[in-house]
């Protein structure tokens, strides 16, 4: 049998394929630039001194950060999480967590619950109250920081994130974002939005690749160090800088990466993030208009369309998502993520725990005419995999 | 000819710098900080003694964190501003 073109929808995972300008622009630095940034003073390194420097005001401007000091450069978003939390909360510090959190979450709190208090607060679609009767029970004496998931990667559930950081900034609470679903598809302005800590991965809506992330704070944040070593600057001292970026940039740059993540920007800077958001919409909406009528599957994606990003998840009611996801892949050549999505807290809110569900993720360059054998794949796989049963 | 040397406290802050020296018509070059005024990996702006006034005035301009403006003599480099 001839194998159909692929149709690549687990852009939440990673965004395929990337922009050309990307690929060049990581070949380009690596060819004309190369050096190392920040540890030599020859005219090369000085290049690769102003090329990182100039991609770090770029990034900070495109997230509203007025001070790119505070920038920082990361191998990701778990990674930049990890360093928000590890960084900010210390023994006895109380931490409100709003649902729908990923493992690069809620496994960096397990991993010190024993030291810090945790509340769980809930918003979903039967939410009645408003956002500051719903966390203001939730406050306390100690309670230092707020966790924000922007969107889900399960069901794409986008939070209120505006509402948040504002009774936070209110109550004197530190705002962490996790914005690895939203970061280049929503338009995200720190100073505007009153948002602390962004954690944003590259290689994902802001097109770049993976291995490359940014933490970004404002300035009334101070991070303790994660990770310790080599800074190109004071050297001599056995204690990291206090000056940032310094104090956060421990080791070799992903100048590549970096580089990959600049032209990721300008590509969206150039598209339009509204243009690519509307039109990932738009495919999510049409196969929502015929799957969501379909009494075969069930679909997760919010009842309120102010509350969604372009990514939902679905099951053939009664049927291993693992075997829909096979037949997708191995029938269709469609790749769609299958399983827990690294969520499993997501997946228990929404009812799809142990067993998960199938996530469906366009991309920019993504088709209306694949969108189309998309649903048919899914409807003609539910309906015999049901009567099989 | 003497020069006064620029330190800033990171190589972000050091670019930076660069950028309001050009602003203010300051004529410098980036040079390896010497090892008398600390590790010598990073860098520092070189720039004629006649351009103090300048210098100091990107610095105002920029907020940029100095951590000294030092001038070459005979013997090293002293510091003259904080």
């Amino acid at each position: 049998m001839r194998q159909q073109k692929l149709i690549y929808l687990d852009n939440s995972a990673t965004s395929y394929p990337k922009p050309k300008a990307v690929l060049k622009s990581m070949v380009n630095v690596l060819d004309k630039i190369g050096s190392n940034p920040g540890r030599g003073g020859y005219k090369m390194a000085n290049k690769a001194n102003e090329f990182i420097y100039n991609v770090r005001t770029n990034a900070a401007r495109f997230f509203g950060l007025s001070d790119a000091s505070k920038l920082i450069f990361t191998p990701g978003c778990t990674f930049s999480l990890n360093m928000a939390i590890m960084g900010i909360l210390k023994k006895g510090d109380h931490v409100i967590l709003l649902n729908r959190q990923h493992n690069a979450v809620t496994r960096a709190l397990n991993s010190i619950d024993k030291i810090i208090e945790i509340t769980k607060v809930n918003i979903n679609d039967n939410t009645q109250q408003n956002i500051d009767e719903l966390l203001s029970v939730a406050v306390k004496k100690n309670t230092r920081a707020i966790i924000i998931n922007h969107a889900s990667n399960v069901d794409g559930y986008l939070f209120p994130l505006k509402k948040l950081s504002a009774f936070a900034r209110k109550n004197g609470l530190i705002t962490i974002v996790d914005a690895a679903q939203t970061a280049g598809d929503i338009a995200i302005k720190m100073d505007k939005d009153k948002i602390d800590i962004l954690c944003v991965p590259a290689h994902k809506s802001l097109m770049g690749v993976a291995g490359t992330g940014i933490l970004a704070f404002s300035n009334n944040i101070d991070i303790k160090p994660f990770v310790f070593g080599g800074t190109g600057s004071f050297s001599e001292e056995m204690e990291m800088p206090t000056a940032y970026p310094d104090r956060l940039e421990s080791g070799s740059l992903n100048i590549a990466g970096i580089a990959g993540l600049d032209e990721g920007i300008k590509h969206l800077n150039k598209t339009g993030i509204k243009n690519i958001f509307n039109k990932k919409m738009n495919l999510c909406n049409q196969a929502y208009e015929v799957l969501s009528k379909n009494k075969l599957l069930k679909i997760y994606w919010s009842k309120q369309k102010s509350k969604r990003v372009p990514l939902f998840s679905f099951n053939v009611i009664g049927v291993d998502p693992a075997e829909v996801g096979n037949q997708l892949n191995w029938k269709y050549n469609i790749a769609c993520r299958v399983g827990l999505h690294c969520a499993p807290e997501a997946h228990k809110e929404i009812g799809t725990f142990p067993d998960g569900n199938i996530r469906f993720s366009p991309g920019y360059t993504t088709t209306q005419a694949e969108i189309k054998r998309f649903i048919n794949a899914v409807e003609t796989i539910a309906a015999k995999l049901v009567n099989k049963k | 000819m003497s020069h006064y040397l620029a330190v800033f406290n990171t190589t972000y802050e050091t670019l930076r710098a660069e950028e309001f020296f050009r602003n203010e018509h300051v004529k410098f070059r980036p040079v390896l900080k010497p090892r008398k005024i600390g590790s010598a990996c990073r860098m520092a702006l070189r720039f004629n003694i006649q351009m103090l006034i300048s210098a100091k005035k990107a610095v105002i301009a920029g907020e940029l964190e100095l951590l000294g403006f030092y001038l070459e003599q005979n013997d090293g480099w002293k510091k003259i501003e904080e």
